[in-house]
């Protein structure tokens, strides 16, 4: 058996394929570990997990949109996480003693301590921003990101340069999408796709199962979490594209109530829902594209429309798109026609559920996290001998 | 430092002025040969083939007729008497040598252009003219003397109104590191000719990119001026310079003076094995959108992203793409492609912004849209005026 410690950041999308992960590799008898905060893990990895707790700092919001989300991504977000919580991976690592550790490629301070302690590590992809290298057409902006992750390497007392692309482990790679829906990428040669890892959530919100007809089709509206200002009045509009519908379609629209007003007998307006229960039961999905929501809409076969907002969003958007799963629409911009219009397309057009019937096949082939927790053993099992391990800890 | 290299150029003009005068006539720079040109048979003598280096230096930068110019290093007004004159350019000439701008301004006088060109001893760096007051910075063999030359071009920029043009002829070094005995050769130039530094034309080029100057371009002129260091050649008069006769000058004014002699010899050889180059740089500082180009670029905006009045009416030119229009990159590129095919393939939005770091992304405006596109398409207009050019030359 394993000891396998697992790095993420306090978001949501970031935490539930890893811990989808980390439950299977410990139902097959491994010890798994995670260095987070317990008060922000906790409901997320379930009550019997183990924590090695580091204190959840409070960061600074992230812009909403664009280069500018990007620049606050990295200055506001990696770079202050990875600076707080270096101490407190590398106390994990000391007192746990993990033969891997699993790091989510945005959480730079579990690559710099398996660095330091010659550990063998694996990326965790979560996101497709960095896979298909967003800004290889910018090189200034890929130069900044190299010179944040450069200046990390260095405070951490580690010499000379970082030796490889420190979102990119050498050992291995896992991205929880597939190339059913990305298209053929370059790949790293130790990447794995294992397409999306899901698993029951505990504590999921209370959804009222009798409100859905089965006589009509059931869209879901999910945007993330976005303030009434950052919404752009995106609520409001797909609320018009929605009201002539209302003899065909029910849509649950996850919104803060009060951000929007005047909604008809058909919508149900909720804060949070419980997204995988009701999968099932739905006919489309409006989205603003987070790699989550997309993989786990075309897990259980169900065509979006993708209005995507920042990060790899735009990504994913165009690659569902792309793969015929979807369409895609303006956030910012897309007028009630027009949405109504393309959620039309994506519910009466059958090529759109067949092409996200061919995904949902493809994941499933995948493995999941089934599949992940397969890799992560195999390296540990190429690991050194654990008493080498001790001794480099020493 | 800066003060002492400044005194030491000052006192270097102050006391060759007649020399060079006697020497190489009213202008202080090189001259410009078509390669194989014999001066005399079928070429220019010196005073024709200086002149030329001016004109040429007009043609490459583009320097519009009846500018306003800045002539940076202005010696004893050579060129500055032929902008003011032919071209109908009003001229104000700097220098640190309050005896070249003495006789610069006798000159002036003397040809009638008193009113058009008047000549200051002042520091380039801290001439305390007003923001964006000239049309034209224009330099001629002064950037060496400049120790801290990227504030050169940051003052350049200051200066310049937007649209404005800089023109720089220097003597320059090949890029690229120079091995020993190479750098041993440049020093002796620079020890003899009062100089701090030498850049590389390409690196003149990133200066005045990093200063902000768009339309950035260098030629490497080393061959067409080379022969100026050929005393045969370029037939400059010949100094008597028996042994008496220096160590009597050097006794007048100091041994500085003999730098002056040493040129020659140093400068072939270093023209020769491609140590020392020289070249002209130019470059625009990014002029304002024409109102028609910002214009057309909401219009092309509307189309690519199907919008309507009030959307366009929500544009002005201070909106960013990032921020304000929160342009996705697929409509960034959609938008590139849809200005390339209204206004021609140089109008490359998409290789524009690739060049652009995180902040200035992020700061981008319509405005610098139309700033753009109205760059790109003069400079379109231009490059057609001198092909044009060209090939009428070539027919001659």
């Amino acid at each position: 058996m394993s000891r396998f410690l697992f790095v993420s950041l306090p978001l949501t999308g970031h935490v539930n394929p890893m811990a989808a992960v980390a439950k299977a590799l410990s139902a097959r008898g491994h010890d798994v570990a995670w260095a987070g905060s317990e008060s922000y893990l906790r409901p997320l990895v379930g009550p019997e997990a183990v924590i090695q707790q580091i204190p959840l700092r409070p960061h600074r919001r992230q812009a909403d949109r664009g280069m500018a989300a990007a620049k606050t991504r990295w200055e506001e977000y990696i770079v202050p996480h990875c600076r707080v919580s270096l101490k407190g991976v590398d106390k994990a690592v000391r007192a746990f003693e993990p033969d891997v550790l699993a790091v989510d490629q945005h959480a730079v301070a579990g690559a710099l301590v398996a660095h330091r302690y010659g550990l063998p590590w694996v990326s965790m992809a979560t996101t497709m921003m960095e896979l298909t290298r967003p800004y290889r057409a910018l090189p200034k902006v890929e130069a900044w990101i190299q010179g944040n992750l450069a200046a990390l390497w260095s405070s951490a007392g580690l010499p000379g340069e970082p030796p490889h692309d420190l979102r990119f482990s050498p050992h291995l790679l896992v991205s929880f999408s597939g190339e059913a829906l990305t298209g053929p990428l370059s790949w790293p040669d130790n990447a794995v796709l294992v397409g999306p890892a899901l698993a029951p959530r505990p504590g999921g919100p209370d959804f009222p199962a009798d409100w859905i007809d089965p006589g009509r089709r059931l869209v879901l509206v999910s945007m993330g979490t976005l303030s009434a200002e950052a919404s752009h009045g995106f609520y409001q509009r797909a609320i018009e594209a929605l009201r002539p519908l209302g003899d065909r379609v029910q849509a649950v629209l996850t919104a803060e109530p009060e951000t929007v007003s005047d909604i008809p007998e058909h919508i149900l307006v909720r804060t949070r829902v419980p997204v995988l229960e009701l999968m099932p039961r739905l006919s489309a999905v409006v989205s603003h594209g987070g790699l989550n929501t997309v993989c786990e809409a075309l897990a259980h076969g169900v065509p979006l429309v993708v209005a995507p907002i920042k990060g790899d969003q735009p990504i994913n958007a165009a690659q569902a798109v792309a793969a015929g799963a979807g369409r895609r629409v303006s956030f910012a911009r897309v007028r009630p026609q027009a949405l109504r219009e393309a959620l039309l397309a994506v519910l009466d057009d059958p090529a759109h559920r067949r092409a996200a019937a061919r995904i949902r096949d493809s994941f499933a082939a995948a493995g999941g996290a089934a599949a992940a927790a397969d890799h992560l053993t195999r390296l540990a099992e190429r690991v050194r001998h654990p008493l080498e391990i001790a001794e480099n800890l020493a | 430092m800066k003060a002492d290299m400044n005194t030491a150029v000052e006192r270097y003009y102050d006391t060759t002025l007649d020399l060079y005068e006697h020497m190489w006539g009213e202008h202080v720079h090189h001259g410009f040969w078509d390669e194989g040109e014999r001066p005399g048979a079928d070429g220019a003598d010196r005073h024709e083939a200086t002149d030329r280096l001016v004109r040429e230096l007009v043609a490459y930068a583009g320097v519009p007729a009846g500018s306003h110019v800045l002539d940076v290093g202005c010696g004893i007004g050579g060129p500055a008497l032929y902008l003011a004159g032919p071209l109908g350019c009003t001229v104000v000439g700097v220098t640190l040598s309050a005896a070249q701008a003495a006789r610069a301004a006798e000159k002036a006088h003397a040809a009638g252009l008193a009113e058009r060109a008047r000549f200051h001893q002042l520091d380039a760096l801290s001439t305390g003219f007003a923001d964006e007051s000239f049309d034209v910075i224009w330099a001629v063999e002064s950037l060496m003397h400049i120790a801290d030359r990227p504030a050169f071009f940051a003052e350049a920029m200051r200066l310049l109104r937007p649209g404005g043009r800089l023109a720089i002829a220097t003597w320059s070094v090949r890029d690229g590191a120079l091995d020993a005995a190479e750098q041993g050769l440049v020093d002796l130039v620079l020890k003899h000719q009062v100089m701090p530094s030498f850049s590389s034309l390409e690196e003149h080029e990133a200066m005045a990119g990093a200063a902000g100057f768009a339309e950035v371009a260098s030629v490497d002129w080393s061959r067409a001026v080379a022969n100026s260091w050929d005393p045969d050649f370029a037939l400059v008069a010949k100094p008597e310079q028996g042994r008496a006769a220096m160590v009597e000058l050097a006794r007048e004014r100091g041994a500085d003076v003999l730098g002056f002699f040493y040129a020659g010899p140093l400068m072939k050889k270093g023209f020769d094995t491609g140590v020392m180059t020289y070249g002209a740089v130019r470059a625009v500082k990014p002029g304002p959108a024409t109102p028609e180009a910002f214009a057309d670029v909401v219009e092309t905006l509307c189309t690519v992203l199907d919008q309507d009045a009030d959307f366009r009416a929500g544009i002005t030119p201070a909106t960013t793409l990032d921020g304000g229009l929160e342009l996705e990159s697929v409509e960034l590129t959609a938008l590139s492609q849809a200005l390339q095919d209204r206004f021609g393939l140089r109008v490359d939005l998409a290789a524009y912004v690739a060049e652009l770091g995180v902040d200035e992304i992020i700061a981008l405006t319509v405005g610098d849209v139309a700033a753009f596109v109205t760059a790109r398409r003069q400079n379109q207009h231009q490059n057609q005026r001198q092909n044009q050019h060209q090939n009428q030359r070539q027919n001659r």
